[in-house]
């Protein structure tokens, strides 16, 4: 077997076989799931109060009085003039919130819900969500004198289609008043990027650690001078790098079966917790016979709760970026921790050489934080393209389709060419290091490394 | 044939030169002894030897090649600082590094139990290393060392850190590999084991080789005509049978008329000489030359700077 082959199992599987990674391993989608419940939980647990001002058009589109909430804190005011957003947001400090309902909107665009201070948490765009969803079949069944029972007795999967997507809640989207006009609040998806950005930043530096850890090992346990006796110094030093990423996609790989597998366990023992469950009433008894129809209902429900997480982000791109990202940040990032291990005796003196390889990272995570509201920003686009920002910045941009292709091919570029050159500076450092004990390596000496022969 | 030519090795750091022209040639299945003081350069050459670090000039050949990566696998190296991998099971551990050396899994696990067995240490093959005592980890790291049976066979201070009973095996084991074929390259401090088992030496020290060759010629070279002898008579009729050019180094007298000297002859005195001045004026119980050993050569050369006899 080729050496690096030997070299990169040895270290997969020296890792793999260990307590922790199992550990790891299960409680990761617990964590996840865990985490996805209490989200839910608070969103139930939302207590603020609203006042919402609705606009109708025509009228007549909402044919039914909407219902207030007060247990929910929640008070609908039917307007008599259409207000403009910035009137909205100025004039009338008794309303949270307004909605301009068009004829747009009933032949199937979003609703749009504009906010002035607080983003609407799931509580108020249900609730408005089942109502209007009832004033709009409402106002169908009055246009097109269809009665109730016909639309259910034609035989038919197209009818049944049709009742069911009047039953659907309607999608309301949340647009900030005060930003600029018509831009799309993207914040689910951002947040989605901003999960993917997450694990990017914990992975580098949970495996860029291990990989400094491992060479410190070898380092201190002497077993360097014996293995660079049979192998290069580079070729251990990629070994254990591509070993312990394996490690990581193996884990990522992992997490993403055992989450699916956990959450649909949940959602089906506890349909309670699905937020967009179905909203319909009489209906459900009335399809009741219909086990087809039943089973569309069911999936239907599904569907709204993962609507955002399954059709508005593209997956694959995503997950194929992750992926990228992941593996060329993690191996720049990687072989700069290798170079911090090998220039050190112990753990406990790596800190001057890890704060500039922390910063970044931090920098990164937060500029994504901060920025994430807004992933079109001169802030985003930098640190997308940002080498050692890019990993975790453009996760973000990816999920909230921000991004081009030629962008993103760039963006990959930049950083898959740095990747080779702090590889070869880690490599030169690397090979000068592990043989170095008992002094400390300053700054200066590294850059000495870098030209020896 | 040298098996192992070493020309004009120059062999620079940051602030210091390791190494100052270094040539030496090693006799195939010799065992040759590295010597010198610490920080002399021999960690240096053994590196480059085994490829670890490049010299800044000069030419290493290797079995009558120019030494390249391909020759890794035909040599085996055996560092002064040396350690596994503390959480490794120990068989998995040997078979990993023999593989890195170029064996094939299978094989490298049949000669493993071979020496397992010829060590009687199969029953640590599913240990891990930190629970082994030092002297046991070192065992297993001469095994890995030699399993791919290579041809040259590096070995720094081998001895150190281990009882004198497990000493005299590694010895014992050492001298049967040279008797096998290898040659062996041996760096250390512990004279008594160079002139046991090694057949040449180099001497480096300050970068430099100051003395090479075979060690018995070495010995021979560093001859000071010096004889120390035993015997029953007057001090006195043995001080004037000597003559002149002849120091009295020492006396020991035992009671009026035994006495052992050690005395100094002009050169090139030798021990027939001796003894047919002294012959009528003593009755000899015994006579010896005393030749210097590696321990004070390497004194003498160290402390000197003087590089001996041509």
């Amino acid at each position: 077997m080729n050496k690096i082959a030997l070299i990169i199992r040895r270290e997969y599987f020296s890792r793999v076989k260990k307590r922790s990674f199992v550990v790891m391993t299960l409680l990761g989608p617990l964590l996840i799931v865990g985490f996805f419940m209490l989200v839910v939980f608070i969103g139930t647990q939302d207590n603020s109060k609203h006042v919402v001002g609705i606009y109708d058009e025509a009228g007549k589109y909402v044919p039914v009085q909407l219902k207030n909430k007060p247990d929910k804190g929640i008070t609908y005011l039917r307007l008599s003039e259409p207000i403009g957003l910035q009137e909205f947001a100025e004039d009338h400090p008794e309303l949270t919130e307004y909605v301009d309902i068009t004829s747009k909107t009933i032949n199937g665009m979003p609703v749009a819900m504009y906010y002035r201070d607080q983003i609407p948490g799931d509580k108020l765009i249900n609730d408005l969500s089942e109502q209007l969803a009832v004033g709009f079949w409402a106002y169908r069944i009055q246009k097109d004198s269809i009665p109730l029972h016909d639309s259910v007795s034609v035989n038919g999967q197209a009818d049944v289609q049709s009742l069911l997507n009047r039953y659907q809640k309607v999608e309301i989207k949340t647009f900030d008043a005060l930003s600029e006009e018509g831009e799309e609040d993207m914040r689910e998806a951002a947040w989605v990027g901003m999960g993917f950005s997450m694990l990017i930043y914990f992975f580098i530096f949970l495996y860029g650690v291990q990989v400094m850890r491992g060479i410190i090992e070898e380092k201190t346990s002497r077993i360097v001078e014996v293995m660079i006796s049979s192998v290069q110094p580079f070729q251990l030093m990629m070994g254990k790098i591509i070993g312990i990423a394996l490690v990581g996609l193996t884990q990522f790989a992992m997490w993403i079966i055992l989450t699916i597998t956990l959450i649909t366990a949940v959602s089906v023992a506890m349909p309670d917790l699905n937020p967009g469950g179905i909203h319909s009433f009489e209906a459900s008894a009335q399809l009741i016979d219909d086990p087809r129809a039943l089973a569309a209902v069911a999936s239907q429900g599904q569907n709204e709760m993962f609507e955002l997480i399954f059709y508005r982000i593209q997956w694959p791109l995503l997950i194929g970026s992750f992926v990228f990202y992941f593996l060329f940040g993690y191996m720049l990032y990687g072989s700069l921790f290798a170079a911090v291990g090998s220039a050190v005796d112990s753990e406990s003196d790596t800190q001057q050489f890890m704060l500039p390889l922390t910063i970044p990272l931090l920098f990164g995570l937060y500029i994504t934080i901060f920025a994430m509201g807004n992933p079109e920003g001169d802030a985003m686009v930098w640190a997308s393209m940002v080498p050692f920002t890019s990993p975790i910045a453009m996760m973000v941009r990816i999920a909230t389709g921000t991004v081009g292709l030629g962008e993103l091919l760039f963006s990959m570029g930049i950083l898959a060419s740095t990747f080779l050159f702090t590889t070869w500076v880690a490599g030169r450092i690397y090979r000068t290091g592990i043989l170095m004990y008992g002094k400390k390596a300053s700054y200066k000496e590294l850059w000495k490394w870098l030209f020896y022969r | 044939m040298a098996f192992l030519n070493v020309e004009n090795i120059t062999k620079s750091y940051a602030r210091h030169k390791a190494l100052n022209d270094v040539s030496l040639s090693i006799p195939e299945q010799s065992i040759y002894g590295l010597l010198g003081p610490n920080g002399a350069g021999k960690t240096s050459l053994i590196r480059i030897i085994n490829q670890i670090t490049g010299p800044d000039s000069g030419k290493i050949w290797f079995n009558n090649e120019r030494l390249n990566p391909a020759h890794v696998e035909q040599i085996g190296y055996l560092p002064e600082e040396r350690g596994l991998y503390k959480k490794m099971k120990i068989g998995e551990q040997a078979l990993y590094l023999a593989q890195l050396k170029g064996m094939r899994r299978k094989e490298a696990g049949k000669a493993l139990k071979e020496w397992f067995d010829k060590f009687d240490i199969m029953p640590w093959w599913n240990k891990r290393v930190d629970e082994l005592s030092k002297g046991m980890a070192q065992k297993v790291q001469f095994i890995t060392t030699v399993l791919h049976r290579p041809k040259l066979l590096i070995l720094d201070e081998p001895f150190s850190g281990f009882d004198p009973i497990n000493a005299k095996l590694i010895q014992s084991e050492i001298m049967q590999l040279q008797k096998e074929g290898t040659t062996i390259i041996l760096s250390t401090h512990n004279m008594s084991s160079v002139e046991e088992i090694c057949t040449h030496i180099t001497l480096i020290n300050n970068a430099k080789n100051v003395l090479s060759g075979a060690v018995k010629a070495i010995r021979d070279q560093y001859r000071t005509c010096t004889f120390e002898m035993e015997f029953n008579g007057s001090l006195t009729s043995f001080t004037n049978a000597l003559g002149s050019g002849f120091q009295l180094i020492s006396k020991h007298t035992h009671n009026e008329q035994h006495q052992i000297v050690r005395v100094k002859g002009p050169e090139p005195y030798k021990i027939n000489d001796l003894l047919s001045a002294v012959l009528p004026f003593a009755e000899i119980i015994s006579v010896k030359e005393v030749i210097p050993d590696m321990n004070d050569i390497f004194i003498k050369v160290v402390n000197n700077g003087i590089t001996g006899p041509a």
